[in-house]
């Protein structure tokens, strides 16, 4: 029992700043941004290359955050100069991930086993002390992103995705807005790609395929369960981010679950899907009545 | 209300499913010991490493065994769960295959002993972790070397291969032993399935041959450019028998039974107490020449000059023609 929710926690956990930006962008700016796929990579192979090299893990993160918030800005950018769909604009900008990453990284897999991270000491320790270190360092993406939705420039970045176009008829200047959403978003991306590779041993070029997927689907799962039971306004920021940590941890839980009970993998995205309709039907019925 | 219960049923029936012991009842015999095996990818060369790692244990072991085979179908969420619930279970050994497969499980699991097959990770990998490696690669320069063995009046190939971690250093390392015998070896990488029937169309026409190293995603496809072989009469020159039941020409490989055999091997060794600090990384010295002779003779090539060369490197040649050639085909 303990080892179902451990399992669930520790996985849950890297993923919270993926979930996050995949919030930013999916509910807050109304996009469905697929940069997303491959910012996970960038963050993991810029931290992966620059440690490898010798560089303090500190300085990897960081880098790895810049880099994240630049792939982001760069889908703005495709978006604002090119006239591209945000979609496709999202779609294109992983494409061309895909080819930054594999010479960033020059070589597919980097192996982090041996090299020290930003929670190599801690887990050094034993594993409590190691993820707490996480959860700490999750604990501060959270804080900083709450106070971001709460700030001016999030009300902001809320109207964008709620009405652009009036937005810029009031003098806002929504192409700054739609280049720090879109930033963020990646950087929180890439935060999580950076995290993950530290934890999983290594940084792989494969690593980021399907995680928009994941966490488009675990927040529209956690919004489903949780909005309908939120209605003042003033609780939306939060509820929305509970949101995004009751879809992930949903997500994991029936996974680790379906996996204890000896189902065949053949069958197991089958039944998690299954599982995850039934989650929405219920919350949808719900919706429906009221 | 009703929606809260409806969720919390849902959950809980999870949840006391989830926990249930799926372990056999204890009874007086002795304590079997526990290997999980974690298969990445659905794969026939898979299946077979963990046939000879499995038949092999069994038969060596004096105590009863039981394998846990994970398979986690290409996905890196599923394979982390995979590994989180064998370390749950108490297991005795883990026996990853491939290399990032390996490099997961010593990442999560510290405190027992991990036996990764078909894998190839540096020596500084297994100094904070229970790690014993088999590596299964053969070095691409020797492939190169007993093709222009075979060939030495060709001076043009063509190496197509995936963006993979193993696979990447061996193409440079193959290229660089062809260019110092002469051989000019072009490169097309593929990311993807798709690419391979692009890769396939777009083939040089001075190319003279087609190298495939042991690249699971490209052998997937193997009957894509055994088509493009025959169609330019060109050898499709491989590095795993799968392949060439597949209808690729000839291969220089290791049996991939033999790297669950060696893996097994090493396995018994910790289990007696050896610890995998004192265990260097398995080597397969072991080579062979798989061929396939309905193959050879679509892509028009002379089966006397394989065999000379094999005869005279000491390689066992395997015929391994059979049904399969006619499915592809």
């Amino acid at each position: 029992m303990i080892a179902l929710l451990l399992a669930t926690l520790t996985q849950s956990l890297t993923l919270i700043p993926l979930a996050l930006g995949i919030n930013l962008s999916y509910t807050i700016l109304r996009a469905t941004d697929m940069t997303i796929d491959g910012s996970f990579v960038l963050g993991a192979g810029v931290f992966a290359q620059l440690v490898t090299m010798g560089f303090s893990p500190y300085l990897a993160f960081a880098a790895a955050l810049l880099c994240g918030a630049l792939a982001g800005s760069f889908t703005a950018f495709l978006q604002n100069g090119g006239k591209v769909d945000p979609l496709l604009a999202g779609i294109l900008s992983s494409f061309i991930l895909y080819s930054v990453n594999m010479a960033i990284m020059g070589r597919p897999n980097i192996n982090l086993l041996t090299t020290p991270t930003l929670f190599s000491t801690a887990f050094g320790h034993g594993n409590v002390l190691g993820w707490l270190s996480v959860a700490l360092l999750i604990g501060l993406f959270v804080i900083a992103f709450y106070a971001l939705l709460q700030s001016r420039l999030g009300l902001c970045l809320r109207a964008f995705g709620d009405n652009a176009a009036l937005l810029s008829r009031q003098g806002y200047n929504v192409t700054y807005l739609r280049i720090s959403g879109f930033g963020l978003n990646n950087l929180l991306a890439a935060a999580s790609g950076a995290i993950t590779a530290q934890i999983i041993g290594y940084a792989d070029i494969g690593m980021g395929v399907g995680m928009t997927l994941v966490g488009i689907g675990a927040i529209i799962l956690g919004q489903h369960i949780l909005l309908p039971f939120i209605k003042k306004h003033y609780l939306r920021a939060g509820s929305e981010l509970l949101a995004a940590f009751i879809g992930i941890a949903l997500y994991f839980f029936i996974l680790n679950s379906l996996l204890r009970l000896n189902i065949n993998p053949i069958y197991l995205k089958l039944l998690l899907g299954v599982l995850l309709a039934l989650f929405l039907r219920t919350a949808t019925q719900k919706t429906r009545l009221s | 209300m009703k929606q809260v219960f409806c969720y919390l049923s849902l959950i809980s029936l999870l949840f006391i499913t989830g926990c249930h012991d799926n372990t056999p009842p204890k009874t007086a015999a002795p304590k079997a010991i526990q290997v999980g095996i974690i298969i990445p990818i659905e794969h026939p060369a898979m299946d077979e490493i963990t046939q000879g790692f499995e038949d092999t244990l069994s038969a060596n072991l004096k105590r009863p065994v039981e394998f846990q085979v994970m398979r986690a179908q290409g996905d890196i969420n599923l394979q982390r769960s995979m590994i989180l619930q064998l370390q749950s279970k108490n297991i005795d050994l883990f026996a990853p295959i491939a290399t990032q497969t390996t490099e997961m499980t010593a990442s999560m699991i510290k405190d027992r002993p991990i036996v990764g097959l078909a894998a190839l990770l540096p020596d500084s990998a297994r100094t904070n972790s229970q790690l014993a490696l088999v590596d299964d690669e053969i070095t691409p320069t020797q492939t190169i070397q007993f093709i222009h063995a075979i060939y030495p009046e060709k001076k043009q190939f063509t190496i197509v291969y995936s963006n993979n971690d193993k696979i990447d250093p061996q193409v440079k390392e193959a290229v660089a032993a062809g260019a110092a015998l002469g051989l000019q070896i072009n490169q097309r990488m593929i990311t993807a399935l798709p690419d391979l029937y692009s890769v396939s169309q777009s083939l040089s026409p001075q190319t003279e041959g087609i190298i495939v190293l042991k690249d699971v995603l490209v052998v997937s496809g193997i009957a894509t450019l055994s088509k493009a072989a025959d169609d330019k009469h060109i050898p499709l020159i491989t590095s795993d028998d799968g392949s060439v039941q597949n209808g690729a020409g000839f291969a220089l490989g290791v049996k991939e039974y033999q790297i669950g055999v060696e893996g097994a091997k090493v396995a018994l060794q910790i289990l007696q107490g050896t610890p995998t600090t004192d265990i260097p990384v398995v080597k397969m010295t072991h080579l062979s020449v798989f061929i396939n002779k309905k193959a050879l003779a679509l892509q028009g090539q002379d089966l006397s000059a394989i065999q000379k060369q094999a005869d005279l490197q000491h390689y066992a040649i395997v015929d391994v023609t059979g049904d399969r050639l006619g499915a592809v085909k």
